[in-house]
């Protein structure tokens, strides 16, 4: 059973809100992480260049600065509670982690396209993510069951349910997360879930026509500019 | 027929004329046209139910090959799935297993046995091998490892049974091709002695038919022409009933 947000009472609200806030951060982290690796595939996948420069430290850096542009502070600059700090620092740390153990396939000479693609760096660091914090803080892609093209990224029952009842309803309002707590064995837990939309980038891989195989030998979904692409899922235990 | 014409029909006979050893003669190659007509037609009627067992059994074999591929293009995908952990692998292994139940639906209608093994063998399989996926997503390879194990040991129960089906029906489809080419060979020799036997039959009575036409007429005209030569003295064959 979901207990909208808007329909908690004031206390739990506050402690929603706030771990919302939390959710939205790690989510926007993940997001400028992903979109390095985007910025930079055609980099990752020339042949013709070995070392790409794009080592854990100066991949974290453009993090950090894309970050600032987009959100006015670094992802570790002051105002964060030590939970928010405590969480940054291990997905800053995941994704140098993920980058460095990438550079023998991030630097291949001779070889074009390597497999490390936004997405697969996404899955990367939060799996590394979930492993540095023994489960207490999850973060996830996820997407409706028939975009889903690893099974890794196939969403929960709970995710599920969101998706087809929430996000691909016509009446949700457009970006808008879903949030609640939920009691998962017998103790309070937070999840949220983010939707995300194609963007034009997106659909060199997933747009149209459908079925055409794309650069990773999966077939295009078709999707179109603003169809719902699928979610961050964020769990956070209390 | 009345007793008296029977009579006349055999009194004709035995008088031997030209119009009944012609009729006869006709009479004879015409019932040995249509005997062997019709013993042609019985053995062209048996060759091609040969032929068509022949090729329901090729069919069979078909059928059973195209499940065994099927299962092949199953299990590949599901072991890709394993690797990849790809949902289009499990996609094309889904598509490829419903594939193989529609080809079981037409195996079990020769081979139901064989159907309802390979069907209990390919859920097992599918059972342990995407368990295993579920364990490798998971991150958990020994026990991916171990169901994946579980797995190949149904796959072989599989195999086994088939490459048991397919190769008995190979057996059978090759066993009633040849049956069905003995038999055309058969077939093939008997018409020829057939038209061998009747040829010479034919020409050894339509000699003797002629031979006892032409040596009258021919002892007939040799006295026409001894008479017009003015011999008083002409032999002239025995009358005959003609």
């Amino acid at each position: 059973m979901f207990i909208a947000a808007q329909l908690r009472p004031a206390a739990a609200q506050q402690s929603g809100v706030a771990l919302a806030d939390e959710g939205q951060r790690l989510a926007a982290l993940l997001r400028v992480g992903r979109g390095v690796v985007s910025n930079n595939q055609g980099l990752i996948d020339d042949p013709a260049i070995g070392d790409k420069g794009l080592d854990s430290q100066a991949f974290i850096e453009t993090v950090e600065a894309k970050y600032k542009e987009l959100y006015g502070a670094a992802p570790l600059e002051e105002g964060l509670t030590p939970d928010q700090k405590r969480l940054t620092k291990a997905q800053l740390n995941s994704m140098a982690e993920v980058m460095r153990e990438n550079q023998d396939l991030i630097n291949a000479e001779g070889m074009g396209f390597k497999g490390f693609i936004p997405a697969v760096f996404a899955r990367l660091v939060n799996e590394r993510f979930v492993e540095k914090l023994n489960g207490e803080a999850k973060i996830k892609v996820t997407a409706p069951p028939h975009l889903v093209r690893n099974r890794k990224a196939r969403p929960d029952a709970w995710e599920s349910a969101v998706l087809t009842d929430k996000f691909e309803s016509a009446q949700w309002p457009r970006g808008q997360p879903f949030f609640e707590e939920v009691s998962v064995d017998g103790s309070m837990t937070f999840r949220m879930l983010i939707p995300e939309y194609y963007a034009d980038s997106c659909l060199s891989c997933h747009g149209g026509p459908t079925g055409e195989v794309d650069i990773t030998g999966f077939p295009k979904e078709g999707g179109a500019e603003g169809d719902l692409a699928g979610a961050i899922s964020i769990l956070l235990r209390k | 027929m009345t007793p008296h014409s029977r009579r006349s029909i055999v009194s004709r006979f035995a008088l031997n004329s030209i119009t009944f050893r012609i009729g006869s003669l006709s009479a004879l190659l015409l019932a040995a046209l249509v005997v062997s007509t019709v013993v042609m037609a019985w053995d062209l009627r048996q060759n091609q139910i040969r032929v068509a067992q022949a090729t329901a059994r090729f069919h069979h074999l078909e059928l059973a090959a195209e499940a065994d591929r099927e299962f092949g293009e199953m299990r590949y995908w599901l072991t890709d799935l394993s690797v990849s952990l790809l949902t289009l692998s499990e996609r094309r292994a889904t598509a490829a297993r419903e594939r193989l139940e529609a080809k079981l639906v037409d195996v079990e209608t020769f081979a139901p046995d064989a159907a309802a093994q390979i069907r209990l063998g390919v859920d097992a399989y599918a059972e342990a091998a995407l368990q295993a996926a579920d364990a490798y997503t998971e991150n958990r390879r020994v026990i991916g490892n171990t169901l994946s194990a579980r797995a190949r040991q149904a796959s072989d129960v599989v195999d086994g049974v088939l490459n048991e089906l397919i190769s008995d029906l190979a057996k059978e489809a090759n066993a009633s091709e040849e049956a069905a080419a003995d038999a055309a060979r058969r077939s093939m020799l008997k018409a020829v002695a057939a038209c061998v036997f009747i040829l010479a039959s034919g020409t050894y009575l339509t000699w003797r038919v002629l031979r006892s036409i032409l040596v009258p007429l021919g002892g007939i005209n040799r006295a026409i022409s001894n008479l017009n030569a003015g011999a008083e003295q002409v032999t002239l064959p025995p009358e005959g009933p003609d």
